[in-house]
């Protein structure tokens, strides 16, 4: 019996494009005989754009708190001195 | 208990402080030049950095051999997707021009920041095991030393236990949202 995270696994592969082009159709040809394998298919992408979009925004607050380390009293004063004489 | 070493975070802050150095003052200097003020330069310029950051872990940058100009190409390709810019009044370079933007680096709608919210609430844990491989493309071996795993097969094993779990969660949350919706 295949377990859940080997099925997850497979959409993985699928999503992915790891699969090859013949593993791929046969994937493609069981999304149609089966609602529910698409339904998890259909959410495990949705999934994956939610990690990338909440991995963009914690980068984002990464870089807010390196660019106060630079910019800041202790900061860099080569780049300090440049940005200030552009505002 | 899972303990997370900071080695990847590390090169990171080099990466970026690096070009900090090397480029804010460019892209600054041109969104003064497009009318912006310094927050401005600051909020587009931290996001050029994050697409520099996806392409080059995809490994899309391995013939770049200038990361400032393209860090700039990046900058003004984004301060007209943003602010909606009509293409004609900033003068690209070919090169420019081709430089990808991420489809949805700019488009996101309420229902998906409230998804994102409860993503980031539900599973701390398993969500930064899942962003180090698939946004960071750190590999399962290393994903297994900084997090701890006996061997890459249990962080295979809870990569896949975890993608279940949050996707689960999506759905269940996301179909709740609708019914609300409507």
């Amino acid at each position: 019996m295949m377990t859940l995270w080997n099925e997850s696994r497979r959409i993985d592969r699928f999503l992915s494009g790891w699969m090859s082009k013949r593993q791929a159709e046969v994937f493609k040809k069981q999304l149609h005989k089966h609602p529910e394998l698409a339904d998890k298919v259909r959410w495990q992408k949705r999934t994956l754009q939610l990690v990338r979009l909440s991995a963009r925004r914690q980068l984002k607050k990464e870089l807010r708190q390196i660019e106060a380390q630079l910019l800041g009293p202790e900061g860099d004063t080569p780049l300090k001195n440049q940005i200030t004489q552009i505002w | 208990m899972i303990t997370i070493t900071n080695d990847s975070k590390t090169k990171r802050e080099l990466l970026f402080k690096e070009l900090y150095r090397s480029s804010f003052p460019s892209v600054a200097r041109w969104v003064k030049r497009m009318g912006g003020d310094r927050e401005q330069a600051q909020d587009i310029f931290q996001d050029s950095l994050i697409v520099f950051y996806e392409k080059t872990v995809q490994g899309l940058l391995e013939n770049c051999d200038n990361p400032p100009a393209y860090v700039l190409g990046i900058a003004k390709k984004l301060w007209l997707k943003k602010y909606h810019k009509i293409k004609n009044d900033i003068p690209l370079t070919d090169w420019e021009k081709n430089i990808s933007i991420p489809p949805d680096f700019y488009h996101q709608n309420k229902k998906q920041r409230r998804l994102l919210r409860f993503v980031e609430a539900a599973g701390k844990k398993c969500l930064e095991i899942l962003q180090s491989f698939y946004y960071h493309q750190i590999p399962l071996s290393e994903i297994a030393r900084q997090f701890g795993f006996s061997n890459t097969r249990s962080a295979t094993v809870q990569k896949y236990k975890c993608l279940e779990k949050i996707r689960n969660e999506v759905k269940s949350k996301n179909l709740s949202y609708d019914d609300i919706m409507e």
